[in-house]
């Protein structure tokens, strides 16, 4: 095949009518195509895997906390209330969504920030941060708090502070805060 | 049963040769594609990992060239991280829905290059000099690119131009990178480079530096708790199994994007042809064979067209892993199969291990790599030639002035003003009353003979116009050389002479082109190397 | 093939190139630390502005701004004194963000002026009244800008990069786009301090997350909140003659005495780019909103709508430099446009027989 296809242009023959002359040489190639998108059926619909999808996906409760914390105010649907969805997902079920950043699996007691954390208490986390830590000596934003939780408490692994791991935890935490009506520093006692 | 042996007898060898070679691919090939896809393309690790192992496997089954290996690129990859950064914030769903879009796009875009025959044929315009002017200039914006990961620094989001930030991203990983990163960062990076200086060593170097930086991690955690630390690692790969099926985004709501990422898709296509055809190319004439670019261009955009549903980077050829292959004896594609599958067992069995590599250890490896690109040996040359060296040095700085589809744009029509160029300035030489054209005449070479012509007209008054040794006279030409002709003040001589044609023979020479006539020499195709001999 | 002396040189670079880096950048981390650790000089706007509001190291934290409106107290948490600091020199970055006030400038405002090509730019120029303007009752006018307000609205979806926008993207566009300049990186205490001011003044000004408030961002004025007549270049350059000219100079070059920057450049290379929101050419209703509510100094809303977008578009077909997204090319033509034009209007106006555009006052 590869001597057919070398010699095009030197016999004058490669002119021939219809498409034949595109696939002229090519049935190996083809097949080989057609076994690697066979396997790539296979993947998708043999194998039982899952496949990816970028879409945020229905966790259970959604519904029910997105009435509970006026997500709605956001927009039935948008970008905003599908990060805050997505950081439902992170806060309450962080072994399955945040997969990447912890090594806890439904096995675990603990597995998800929601074990040690609820979400009022993230709202007001968020509007106490960027913060003096006296146990640390500095300053702490609310993203580092967050990625310091996957590292301990997860054991787990520090997102980069762009991921949506911790931005839509922050975006969950804006939505509720804003829920809540809290303003910078508020503090939960009420005082 | 003799015959069986017999042929038992001569594969055995030649297996374990290949499987030994495979190792060796495989071990440099983990470290880096794990480092494109999570400090470039802005992916999880397994991206990298399944182009390593489908992108691989797949190419090689395509693409019939003996010495031939696919597999994740860093241009590529890089590519993907500078188109979608604007577009979502890096890892995310979403971005990864886009990156597995933008994949696919440039698939069908290079699989539009392997239908449209002319348009894959214009991919060998793209000389050496534009290519290597494009690999040197990324090379540089790679180590640039990774300043700011080297020091577990956040990247910042929307495009960057390369050279402009450069300083910056220094200024801010000496002022405020995270020391324990730059720590980690330096000693891969040293480690590397050290190792690298040792023979026997060296294409174990990448591997040996980042199990350095990793242990160096390790211990830091151990003793300040990563907590503290706060150093990104690769995180947790249970997810890769032997394959994860994905889906691009398309839909409505995504249009937009999706629209405004096609400039990428092309650039993304470009970049690995290019890199494809240029390898198969250069490989092609060290090793003294021949395999047509378009297998190669076939089998890059079936195997682009497929991998974004395998959730992997795309793929295209790497000189840099086929010249290995060839020079540790691999001498097959199946060299390529079983790196892909030993890297498949590797992963499967190592994924906790692999967990704990640190960031700015594979920043370090991206700098490594991006420094390789820039090889002296492979510059030196363009520099010669002043042509050359404009065309090299355009090409270069387009990558550092301009963003990525600036500069593939400007490569491509280099590369069509180059052999234009080059065309369109025949080599005439006029000797008492003899003007001799060596070259074409066609559109573009015309004002350049006509000058000459007229001035030999004001200076001898009667010439003899000797093409004899053009082989190519366009419409246009054979319209002026019936007007001069018709003025009468030039006699034509062309290859009938008997003459001519006996100095020919006598040299030994033997031209199929001597008895055409001019008016006859349409553009008659060709392969390139016997236009070259013209010369 | 390289003798072992040759290698064993190799490997000495090689280790002492990155290493001489590495302390160069031990060396730089101690100096940020010791700054964060110093006390802060603090501007005179600053100095008042923070007294005002009663910032103290110290638990808890009540606002005098609430107590004065409403005349009730709210006990917030208190700050630390390193949190203090902090505040204190994101004021100071947006008061005088070119450090033009601070003995050492570049050191004391984190090096602001490197991630701007203006020398012109500092953040209280669209921010008025240091981020927070208030009318002498107290109010906060519409569209003046708040940053408090803004980060109450920070992460929200931005139509201009698609993205839901932290707070310190959003700065870093600022540097950008209005700087003509550079990125600071996220992590940078430029972006992190300006970020602990505007988070205290929502503290003090008891502004709540998620909220929309009326100071914040512009009052954007859209071609049908006029009597559509056209935005008339003429117009606005005749305006722009009577009403802005005397600040901002008669080409929008701006002001600048004995080295300070009295009133901001318009136009030139020490504007705001054709990226900038700013720019009439790009969102035509930011600029004419800014103007109607924020200008001229102390005669604020004296211009009607019209006229603001005639001043806004007459603005915007004054040479200014490129932004990013445009290219090398368009930025070395505004390079040469910004170059040549000035002064060469100037010149041909100094001929005498066109006086449109600079008649003499």
């Amino acid at each position: 095949m590869d001597r057919a296809e070398s010699r095009d242009g030197k016999d004058g023959t490669q002119r021939r009518p219809g498409i034949g002359w595109l696939l002229r040489g090519l049935s190996k190639p083809l097949a080989g195509a057609a076994a690697i998108a066979g396997f790539v059926l296979w993947a998708h619909f043999g194998s039982g895997i899952q496949a990816f999808r970028s879409q945020v996906s229905s966790a259970p409760g959604w519904q029910q906390f997105r009435a509970s914390y006026g997500l709605d105010d956001f927009g039935a649907d948008s970008y905003f209330t599908r990060a805050a969805q997505n950081g439902y997902n992170l806060f309450y079920f962080t072994h399955e969504f945040g997969r990447r950043f912890t090594r806890k699996t439904a096995r675990d007691a603990v597995n998800s920030c929601a074990g040690c954390h609820t979400a009022e208490d993230l709202a007001y986390g968020f509007v106490n941060s960027d913060r003096f830590d006296a146990k640390l000596g500095r300053r702490m934003s609310f993203e580092e708090r967050v990625m310091r939780c996957y590292a301990g408490p997860m054991d787990g692994f520090v997102p980069t502070l762009y991921d949506p791991a911790v931005r839509d935890i922050r975006i969950l935490a804006r939505a509720v805060a804003h829920h809540l009506q809290l303003g910078e520093g508020a503090r939960k006692d009420g005082s | 049963m003799n015959a069986i042996t017999g042929t038992l007898l001569h594969i055995l060898p030649a297996l374990r040769r290949n499987l030994l070679v495979g190792v060796t691919l495989a071990v440099v090939t983990l470290p880096q594609a794990i480092a494109f896809s999570t400090t470039l393309a802005g992916l999880p690790p397994h991206f990298g990992i399944y182009a390593a192992i489908w992108g691989v496997l797949f190419t090689a089954m395509l693409n019939p060239a003996r010495v031939f290996s696919g597999g994740p690129n860093t241009t590529m990859s890089a590519a993907i991280g500078v188109t979608l950064l604007p577009v979502a914030p890096p890892f995310g769903a979403d971005y990864i829905g886009y990156a597995l879009t933008l994949i696919l796009l440039a698939g069908l875009i290079q699989l539009l290059f392997f239908l449209i025959r002319p348009l894959g044929r214009m991919l060998d315009l793209v000389s050496e000099p534009i290519i290597n002017g494009l690999i040197c200039g990324i090379g540089l914006f790679l180590i640039f690119k990774s300043l700011t990961s080297f020091a577990g620094l956040p990247i910042n989001t929307e495009v960057e131009w390369p050279l402009w930030i450069a300083w910056q991203s220094l200024q801010a990983v000496l002022e405020i990178g995270n020391l324990y990163a730059i720590e980690i960062g330096l000693i891969t990076l040293i480690t590397c480079l050290v190792v690298r200086q040792i023979d026997a060593l060296r294409n174990w170097a990448i591997l040996i530096g980042v199990a350095a930086g990793t242990s160096y991690s390790a211990y830091l955690n151990a003793t300040v708790g990563l907590q503290n630390t706060m150093i990104e690692q690769i995180a947790n790969l249970s997810s890769v199994g032997f394959v994860f099926p994905s889906l691009p985004v398309f839909n409505q709501e995504a249009m937009p994007d999706i629209i405004s990422i096609l400039p990428g898709a092309v650039t993304l296509a470009l970049l690995g042809l290019f890199q494809t055809v240029a390898a198969m190319r250069r490989m092609n004439r060290k090793i003294g064979g021949y395999t047509d670019s378009r297998k190669g261009i076939f089998a890059d955009a079936v195997s682009n067209c497929l991998l974004p549903f395998l959730s992997s980077l795309p793929t295209c050829a790497s000189f840099n892993r086929m010249w290995l292959v060839y020079n540790l004896g691999g001498q097959s594609r199946l060299t390529s199969a079983s790196s892909a599958l030993i890297l498949l067992l590797m992963v499967l069995f190592l994924a906790d291990l692999i967990a704990i590599i640190p960031m700015p250890a594979m920043a370090a490896i991206i700098m490594v790599v991006g420094a390789n690109m820039i090889n002296w040996e492979d510059v030196k040359p363009h520099l010669k030639d002043r042509r050359e060296a404009v065309v090299f040095m355009a090409s270069f700085l387009s990558v550092l002035f301009l963003d990525l589809f600036g500069a593939v744009v400007v490569g491509s029509v280099l590369a069509i003003a180059y052999s234009k160029w080059e065309q369109a300035h025949p080599n005439i030489s006029l000797r008492g009353n003899v003007l001799k054209v060596r070259g074409n005449i066609y559109y573009g070479s015309l004002p350049v003979i006509e000058s000459t012509y007229h001035s030999a007209i004001e200076r001898v008054g009667n010439v003899i116009l000797d093409f004899s040794e053009c082989y190519y006279i366009d419409q246009e030409g054979i319209r002026w050389l019936a007007a001069v002709k018709a003025e009468q003040k030039a006699a034509f001589v062309d290859r009938r002479s008997e003459q001519h044609r006996r100095a020919v023979e006598r040299a030994g020479a033997t031209s199929r082109r001597g008895d055409e006539s001019p008016g006859k020499n349409q553009r008659r195709r060709r392969p390139d190397r016997r236009r070259r001999s013209d010369f | 093939m390289a003798t072992l002396p040759a290698k064993l040189l190799k490997v000495a670079l090689i280790v002492s190139i990155p290493g001489g880096l590495y302390l160069l950048a031990v060396n730089k981390h101690a100096e940020r630390d010791a700054l964060r650790q110093a006390a802060v000089e603090i501007t005179p706007a600053c100095k008042a502005k923070l007294q005002d509001y009663a910032l103290r190291p110290g638990e808890p934290y009540r606002s005098p701004y609430l107590r004065k409106m409403t005349g009730s107290w709210s006990e917030l948490r208190g700050y630390s004194e390193d949190d203090v600091r902090a505040i204190q020199r994101g004021c100071n970055i947006v008061d005088d963000t070119q450090g033009q006030l601070a003995r050492d400038g570049a050191r004391e405002r984190w090096n602001a002026t490197r991630f701007s090509r203006s020398t012109h730019s500092s953040c209280d120029h669209c921010h008025q009244g240091v981020g927070d303007k208030q009318d002498a009752a107290g109010n906060r006018p519409v569209g003046s800008n708040g940053l408090a307000a803004s980060w109450v609205m920070a992460d929200m979806y931005d139509r201009f990069t698609g993205l839901l926008l932290p707070y310190e993207l959003r700065q870093m566009q600022c540097y950008i786009n209005s700087s003509n300049g550079f990125k600071p990186n996220a992590a940078d205490d430029l972006l992190r301090d300006v970020t602990a001011y505007s988070r205290f003044l929502a503290a003090a000004l008891d502004l709540k997350i998620g909220n929309r408030y009326p100071e914040q961002g512009m009052d954007e004025i859209a071609a049908s909140a006029t009597l559509r007549r056209g935005d008339d270049y003429v117009r606005g350059a005749h305006v722009y003659r009577q009403r802005c000219a005397t600040c901002h100079g008669p080409q929008g070059l701006g002001t600048v005495v004995q080295g300070r920057v009295l009133y901001p450049a318009l136009a030139g290379a020490e504007s705001f780019s054709f990226d900038s929101r700013m720019n009439f050419a790009r969102i035509d209703t930011v600029m004419p909103g800014f103007i109607c509510r924020n200008m001229p100094l102390g005669a604020e809303g004296s211009l009607d709508n019209q006229q603001c977008r005639d001043i806004a578009i007459y603005l915007s077909t004054l040479p200014r430099p490129a932004g990013d997204k445009q290219g090398p090319l368009v930025a070395a033509w505004q390079q040469l446009m910004m170059t040549v034009m000035p002064p060469l209007t100037r010149y041909a106006e100094s001929l005498g027989s066109n006086h449109t555009l600079h008649a003499p006052d």
